[in-house]
This record gives structure tokens, sequence and C-alpha cells, in this order.
């Protein structure tokens, strides 16, 4: 800074001195003219300042950056949606990725190494993935990189993929010559912009680039939804000489977006699909897909939803847990036309009775232990049930330990006041392998001091008294509103009819915190049913059932009533399929898995083994939809992974520029349209020439230097009146 | 006592064959009458028994009869003395300003003088101020003394430097030049002093040609003229001016360094050229207006003009005047 000041100074002394003869008046005139002459030789002191240091920082500049940063390069991250909605097929045939893919191939062969452009892609489909990371110059690597996209099943996270960039691009070691973009590449259907919440905060800082939206309106189709009537399918109509057979209904849930919403048929066909040992050659396991039937559903016009029931036929079934497939015919995008379901084939349920005695059905009524009135619920008709849909086992209390609950698919505990602790772990241990554990009241108890163990060792959420308390007046039973477990569901239009015959004289009052998991209550609000899992919320397998009443006409009426018997049967029957452990996600999501589950072994070819974390969850994300098995160490399977197609991802309905620009705007200070590739190989070309919208902070100096140089002249020219009239 | 050959002052430098040539003609006569001790074209302001009649008066004892004019008493029997007024010769003194102030020139030398010399008698390759005065005082002088009259000069600056006594010799003109070859000083001038200082060496009424640039204070010249004025005395102020004082058109930041002592100032004269211009103009129009307020003619002399047409002209407007004032 000390150069212009001395050059300032030096110029002023470089003149050889003038004798001067009007020395008077020359003073005179300088007396008057002193203060604003010191001000604008200040001025133009400052103004050479100025410029000089501004010279020299964009000289500087121009010297120490790196060759790349000298010619302005641009580091760009491109974000590609490659969410389920970039399957979509066009009118031309190629689907949304490849356009995004060809474009962005476009673009990088825009780019210029030699200048030190770099570039780094971001994948959108959830979750987020950086496909070229850090940002490279390897531009030709980048653009074969692109061939390696593949759409996902899971929906688009653009703010998560925007903070990646932005991340990826300020761990760039770019100088401060160096443009930075984020490059966003989607056609922001409906779909793709689901996830994009509204923000409230301020915009980030930087350039963001985003492709116009599509227009086109293609129809889609989707499957929405598979239920089966229960998860565990029995033989209902018998067992075949070498499996399971029978007939069932499945509910298929169809939605459609796009389009003009007129009237369309579309075919749907359920099948199987799950992997089974060969025959013979037990470890060697082959993917087998079984049609189970189909019909064709109609859409009327103007109907977005439809769902329908589809009749299955089981024949010749070999035993074992599977998915439904529920498909339907090709369409516009293909991704979301198949959805899965988990599903057990089953020849029987075979259910453990806990009882001071073993049940025996052939007692008179009087003699009845709550044993045998379950017994008597689950096998209604003798000899027929116990041997095929359910087969009962009686266990005595001390008899309950891991050996002998391992082929068990449920347990009903009469006598738990009997039971010793390491029978409460056991049980435990049970339940996490996928096992339902049904517990009432020991009838002959008046302190039930049993619950506290079984609440600590299940670790379940319960709560209340543990002495039996009489209802006083003896009370009805209704059903409880927030049955969220499914366990009853098939029995909702005929329980409440069914539940007010029940009058109750003596209850346990153990309850569900907050109420969660009530499933039946009396009228007082007394919990009389609860449903948890063990280990509470987050854990995923097995399932236990507490009925506060005892099965014994001293407690209710219920034993004898119509209600036991169905209420018994749905809770093994469909609490078994509840119990086993199984985790159905969409795409994108990260299942907590079972403590134990090592690694997600694919049940269709092709795709990789998934390992599991500590903290059971898989290593990699579960992009696309398919079927996985959750093996432990042991090699033994703890579930199934079923994963669907994003739901909210499918709709293929365009959007406006106005919500596009809303949305990016909302993330970013500085969106701008990418045009058309050639518009956009054109824009570029103007950027590498100098990029007069956005120069280099180094052309920007060079341009201040102008600037001031300009104003210095200037300044310099009035500060000398060189202009100055002679006349006086 | 005669200079040597060596150190003898070419006066053909400051009077140019062609400045004599216009001003041959030409006749230097006094506004007012003064006082000279030979009879010559100018009017005396003795009236006395001179060779133009002025006017009769009686005649009273012990008046010299030659005067009697016998005519009117041949006529009337009274006796008239004849008066006359009497032509005397001019004293013209010359007051050059040797100040520092005058030491500047921006003509170069050789053009000026007109006769090819290429630096002055001092070694000067510009021609000053002072180069100007002195040539102004040498064809006024010229003029003086080819009519026959007599002619001085005084070299100031704060003080009297040097004085030529009056005188219609021929050789006054060489001595004139020659007391002008002296340098400028490096002092202000101060003109009331010296003008007390001429005052006090000048007995008789004269006619005073002031040569300055007249670089001083106003009030200085008022008091010094106010002075000349109570004696009686005649002036011609010749105001010295060089072009580039009086345009200043400097282009480029320089020092200036003042002539007579005065600090260096280093200035973009640019900057300062209005009010400089200002500050000058001011200054001349000032002194003239102070000169004429006394009844004294005023006359600026530029550098850079030829003597002899703004001095011919001069001299034709003063000798106008005069006779306008003479015959009505």
């Amino acid at each position: 800074m000390s150069l212009p000041i001395i050059i300032h100074i030096l110029m002023r002394r470089r003149r050889r001195p003038i004798a001067w003869g009007a020395m008077r008046f020359l003073l005179e005139a300088y007396r008057k003219q002193r203060r604003r002459l010191a001000i604008e030789q200040l001025l133009l002191l400052l103004a050479r300042c100025a410029l000089v240091a501004l010279l020299a920082i964009a000289v500087g500049r121009l010297i120490f950056e790196r060759p790349g940063e000298r010619a302005g390069g641009v580091t760009r991250c491109i974000v590609i949606d490659n969410s389920l909605t970039s399957a979509v097929r066009l009118d031309d045939g190629r689907t949304a990725l490849r356009g995004h893919v060809d474009r962005a191939r476009a673009l990088i062969e825009s780019m210029d190494e030699t200048r030190g452009d770099r570039v780094a892609i971001v994948l959108l489909g959830a979750p987020v993935e950086a496909l070229v990371s850090p940002p490279t110059a390897d531009l030709r690597g980048a653009a074969r990189a692109l061939d390696s996209i593949e759409a996902t099943d899971s929906a688009m996270d653009l703010d998560a993929g925007l903070a990646m960039a932005r991340e990826l691009l300020d761990g760039a070691e770019g100088g401060a010559g160096e443009r930075q973009e984020i490059v966003a590449m989607s056609q922001w259907r409906e779909g793709s912009l689901a996830g994009a919440a509204d923000l409230d905060g301020a915009a980030a800082d930087g350039v963001l680039l985003i492709a116009r939206p599509e227009s086109t309106t293609p129809e889609n189709i989707r499957v929405a939804s598979v239920e089966p009537v229960r998860t565990v399918m029995l033989a209902l109509g018998g067992v075949g000489a070498s499996g399971v057979a029978g007939v069932g209904q499945v509910r298929v849930g169809l939605a459609r977006s796009g389009g003009d919403l007129g009237e369309r048929a579309v075919r749907v066909t359920l099948g199987l699909e799950r992997e089974r040992d060969r025959r013979g050659r037990i470890g060697d396991r082959t993917h087998e897909r079984l049609a189970l039937g189909g019909m064709t559903a109609r859409f009327g016009v103007g109907e977005r939803e439809i769902e329908l029931s589809v009749p299955v036929t089981l024949q010749d079934l070999t035993p074992g847990a599977g998915s439904l497939v529920a498909e339907i015919d090709d369409d516009a995008l293909g991704r979301d036309n198949r959805y899965r379901r988990e599903i057990d084939l089953r020849r029987s349920i075979r259910v453990g009775i806990v009882g001071d005695r073993p049940a025996d059905l052939g007692r008179r009524l009087e003699d009845f232990r709550p044993a045998d009135w379950i017994a008597l619920a689950l096998s209604p008709v003798p000899g027929v049930a116990r041997r095929t849909e359910i087969e009962i086992e009686g266990l005595a209390p001390l008899a309950v330990e891991a050996s002998r609950l391992a082929g068990l698919d449920a347990l009903v505990v009469t006598t738990p006041g009997l039971l010793p602790d390491a029978s409460w772990a056991a049980l435990r241990g049970f339940a996490d392998r996928g096992g339902l554990l049904v517990v009432t009241p020991d009838d002959s108890m008046g302190s039930q001091g049993w619950v506290g163990r079984m609440t600590r060792a299940l670790g379940l959420a319960w709560e209340g008294a543990w002495d039996v308390a009489a209802v006083e007046p003896p009370s009805l039973i209704e059903v409880a509103r927030d049955d969220q477990s499914g366990l009853l569901r098939l029995l909702a239009g005929e329980l409440e009819p069914l539940a007010r015959t029940v009058v109750v004289e003596r209850v346990l009052r153990v309850r569900a915190a907050q109420g969660r998991g009530a499933l039946l209550r009396l009228t007082d609000g007394t919990d009389v049913l609860l449903a948890d899992r063990p280990g509470g919320e987050a854990a995923n397998a097995g399932l236990v059932v507490m009925l506060n009443i005892a099965a014994s006409v001293d407690w209710s009426t219920l034993p004898a009533k119509p209600l036991m018997v169905p209420l018994m049967q749905e809770a093994i029957r469909q609490g078994v399929g509840l119990a086993q452990a199984r985790w159905r996600v969409s795409a994108g999501a990260w299942p907590t898995l079972s403590p134990g589950v090592i690694e997600l072994r694919p049940a269709e070819d092709g795709r990789a083994t998934i390992s599991v974390d500590d903290a059971a969850r898989p290593r990699s994300a579960l992009r696309v939809a398919g079927l996985w098995r959750a093996v432990d160490g042991a090699g033994l399977d703890r579930g199934l992974v079923v994963v669907n197609p994003s739901e909210e991802a499918s709709r293929v309905e365009p959007t406006d520029e106005s919500r596009v620009l809303a949305v990016a705007q909302a993330r970013a200070e500085d969106v701008r349209w990418l045009d058309a590739p050639g518009e956009w190989a054109s824009g570029e070309t103007t950027a590498r020439r100098g990029d007069p919208g956005r120069p280099g902070i180094s052309l920007m100096l060079f341009a201040a230097a102008l600037g001031l140089a300009t104003l210095e002249l200037g300044l310099a020219r009035w500060v000398s009146h060189a202009g100055a009239g002679s006349g006086v | 006592m005669e200079r040597p050959a060596a150190e003898r002052i070419d006066h053909t430098l400051y009077l140019h064959p062609q400045t004599l040539a216009r001003l041959g003609s030409m006749e230097l006569r006094a506004k007012i009458i003064v006082e000279g001790v030979t009879s010559g074209t100018h009017r005396s302001p003795y009236q006395g028994f001179s060779v133009e009649f002025a006017q009769h008066r009686p005649y009273v004892a012990g008046d010299d009869l030659r005067h009697l004019d016998w005519k009117v008493y041949g006529r009337t029997d009274k006796l008239y003395l004849k008066q006359y007024q009497q032509e005397t010769n001019l004293d013209l003194v010359v007051m050059v300003d040797s100040s520092g102030s005058m030491a500047y020139g921006s003509r170069s030398f050789s053009e000026a003088s007109g006769i090819g010399a290429k630096a002055g008698p001092r070694g000067q390759v510009n021609w000053t101020k002072y180069d100007h005065a002195t040539a102004l005082a040498a064809a006024i002088s010229y003029i003086t003394l080819r009519q026959g009259d007599r002619a001085g000069v005084v070299v100031f600056a704060d003080q009297v430097r040097s004085l030529l006594s009056r005188s219609s010799s021929q050789r006054q003109w060489r001595q004139i030049i020659e007391t002008l070859s002296q340098h400028p000083v490096e002092a202000p001038t101060d003109l009331s002093r010296v003008m007390d200082q001429t005052l006090a060496k000048i007995g008789n009424r004269c006619l005073i040609a002031l040569v300055s640039d007249l670089f001083t204070d106003p009030a200085q010249i008022k008091t010094a003229l106010a002075r000349l004025r109570h004696r009686g005395h005649d002036l011609i102020c010749f105001q010295i001016i060089d072009k580039a004082e009086e345009t200043f058109e400097f282009t480029g930041p320089a020092p200036f360094e003042g002539l007579e002592g005065e600090a260096r100032l280093r200035v973009d004269p640019r900057a300062l050229r209005r009010a400089y211009l200002e500050a000058i103009h001011g200054h001349m129009r000032e002194v003239e207006r102070i000169v004429r307020s006394f009844g004294y003619e005023y006359e600026t002399v530029r550098t850079h003009d030829w003597l002899g047409p703004p001095l011919a002209a001069f001299l034709a407007r003063r000798n106008a005047r005069i006779k306008r004032s003479k015959y009505g």
C-alpha cells in the first residue's frame, strides 16, 4: 500500500522548481484554495491506493490461484432424480431418468477439464447417495458413471440431496475464483415433489439450476395394497398329499394418477413369491413364483382408487413364509405395478396351554379349569381342529422352558402365578423369536404378584393393581375403539353384540400405559384385553396378549358365552401372524431389525446380500422393492423384509413451473432454469468466455480496477482543473 | 567613470533599431509645464521673457525697459510690459524596478531582443521583465535626449539601488543603459521608501516614468503616488507583465519558488489557476485605478509584445491629450 503513496509523492516531487515572480498572487490563491486542494489530493491519493490495491489483488490471484481457478473453473454438483417417478416412460419410449442422464452427460461434456471444471453427482432417490464424490476433474469418468444409474422405488429426497450437494461443494478445495453450481435434473412430477416440504427458513446461498418441469401426463396405475384375510394362511380346504391346499380371498387396492381418468380395465394377478429348499436338498434354496389367481379390475370415469377381492387357490403348496404378490399390466410407470405382502403358509398352528393340570375336554363343565375353557374355545369341534388347524399341547407350569417352546407358535398361560422366574425369561425369548403369548390371571389367586415379573421380563409398559378386584356391580364388556394391532379385525362386525352378553364380576386391573393397546374394556373403563409387543413399540416380533379375566365362570360369564370361541380363535390365528417377525417398508426406508439379525438375504437372484450393523439397521439402504430374509448368526430365518415401491412417489401428474420455482426458491437464493441441452451448451460457452453475468473474482477485480482507474483519471483531471476556463 | 570595454553593454540589446525608427518622429511632451534650465519645446511654468507671448501687465518702476511693449505705448501712451510663456526643457526621471519579481521572464531572449542574441548581458536566456523595463527606459530616454531634454534614471527595489542624475548630454543615454544593466536583486519592492528617496534628490518638477511590475501592496503604491502628486510631478506608470504571469498556463504539477524570498510552493498550477488569475488581474485593476485616480497615465506593458507599437500608441494618446488641454 505504500507504493501508491510513494508514487503519489514522487509525482509531486519530480518537477524542477519554477522561479516565479508573481508569487504573492500564487500564495494568495493557495491560501484561499488550500483546504479544497488538500481534500482533492487526499481523494486522489485514496483512489490511487485503491487502484493499486485492486490491481495487486487481481494480479496476485492470477499468479497464485491454481490453473483451473485462473480460468474461472466451475465446480458443479449434478443432482439427478432417480426416484420411482423418474422411471415413468414417455411417448418416445424413453424413461425420464434416461433423459436426465443424457442431459447430465451433455452438461458434463460441455465442461472443460483444463479450465479446472469439476463435477460431482448425487442421486436423489431416497436415501440419497453420492454417485461421484468428491467433485472430480475426471469428467469422462463421471460421464461413464452416469451409465450405472438406475431408478429406485423410493421417493425423491430433494432436501437431503441438496444438503449433500452443498456439503460436497463446500468440501471441494476450490479457490475464490471458482464458480459453484448445483444442477437439479427432474421432471418435477407430483411424485417427485411429494416429499418436498414447505420450508419457512431462509433459502441457502448458491446457484441452483433446475430443469423445467415436464408437462406430459401419462397414466399410471399402481397396486396400493394387498391384504390377505390373515397373514398366516392355513389349509382351509384340508391338507394335500404334499402341502397346503385351499381357497381364500385377498383384497387388492389399486390407485391411478395422471392421464385423463377415463374408463380403464386392468388385469390383476396374484402370486406367491418365496424361497424354499430344493427338493431333497436342504440348504440349497431356490426362488419360486407361483400363480394364485387373478381378475380384471375396472376404473370408472374419474375414479382414482378401487379395491377388489381376488380369490386365490392354494394347491399343494409347501408350507413356509413368502410374499403374496399382486401385479397389474405394464403401464407408463412399471415399477409400481407390483406389491408384496408377507404371508405364511401353514398346515396348522401349534398352541401350548399352560395350566395347573392338563386340559381335558372330557370333564364336566363345572369341573372345567381355565385351560379347559381355552382349549374348548380353540377346538370347539373335538377331534377335528386339534388335529388340523390348531394343534393344542398341554404344558405344566414348570415345563415352560425354551426347548418346549421351540415347537410352538403360541402359548396360553392360565396359571402365570405358578411360573418360575426362569420361565418368564424363556417366554421373552419365545416372544422375541416371533411367538404369541396369551396370558390370563390365575383364577385361584387373590394377589397376582406375577404381573410385575411378567412386565419386567417381557418389557411391557403395563401397570396397575396386582390384586384381583371385584366388579361391583358386575359389568359388561365393550369394545375399545383404538385397536391398532388388528388382532380382532375380522371380528369387527360382530364383536360389539358378542361382547355385550358378557358379565364380568372379577377382574385384574392391569392397564396399558396411556390406554394404548386395549382391545376390550369394561363399561367402567377397566381394560379387559390388552396386546403389545414385548420390548415396546420398537420391537418387531412377538406379541403378548393379556386377558384380565380368568377363563373361569367365577370371574365372568365369558367362558360360557359365544364371544369366547371367536375371541380365542382370533387371538391365536391372527396373533400368530402378527407376532411373526416381518418388516414391510416402503423403498428408501431403513427398517430396524430384531437383535441378532446379521444380514438380509435377497429372495431374488441378482441382488446382493445386505449386512446389518450392531444397531440392527441394514448397512445399505433398501431403495428397490423386493423380498429379503432376515438371517441371524446361526443362519436361521428371523423374518421377512418386504419392500414395496414408495406410495407417494408413484404420482405422475405434472406440476407447473411456478410451483417448481417456489420449491426451488425456498431452498436456494439464486434459482435459474436449466434450458434445453442445446441452449445450455451455448450458454456454457458464453460462460467459458468469461461469463459476463457471473465473472470470476479476478475478473471482477480487474473490472473494478478499470472502473477505478477511470474514476482516478476523472478525479485527477478534476483535481488538476485541466478543463478550467482561462477567463477570470 | 566610463566602464571598461569588456563590461560595456550592447545598447542595441535593449533598444532595437526598429524601435528607435518607430519612435524617431515622436515628441515626448510633458503633460504639464515643467521646469527646465534650458529653453526647449516644452512650456515652462514660469511666465517670463521667453519667445512665446503670454500677456501684458502694467509697468512698475524698476521693470526692465527691454520688455516694454512700445507698440502699445505708441497707441495708448500707457506703459505695458510684454510677458512671455517660457518654453523650457523636459526633465525625465525613469524609475526602473529591479526587485526580484522583475527577474522573471518566460520569453526567450533571442526572440525578444530582435537582434539574434541568445542571452542577455548577465547570461540570462529568458527575456525578463527587467530586460523589458530596461528596453522601455532606454526608449523613452532616447526620445527625451533626442529632443534635447534631460533624462536620468533611478534603479530601485526595496530602496534606491543606483541613481543617474539628469543630463542632456549625448553620453547620457549610454550611461543610462549601463546603469540599468545591473541585476535585479532578491528583494521586494518598497515603493514608498524609494519614492521618498527619489524625491529627495529631485528639486524641480519632472516627468517620472515608473517602470515596474508593481507587485507590491496597493496601499504602498497609493502612498507613493500621493507624495509624488503632492510635489507636483507628473507620472507615467508602465506596469510590466509577463505573459505567463498573466495567463498562468502551466500544465503539470510543479514547485514554485518566489524570486523575492518567498517560500517554495508545491502545487498543481491548474488547480490554482482560477484563483491566481482572479488575484493578479484584480491587483492590476486596482493599480490602474489608483494611478488614474491621481490623474496619471497608466499603461500595461507586456513582455511578449514589441516595445515599439504600444509605446508609440501610448505616446500618441498622451500627446493628443496634451494638445487638447493646451488648445482647448
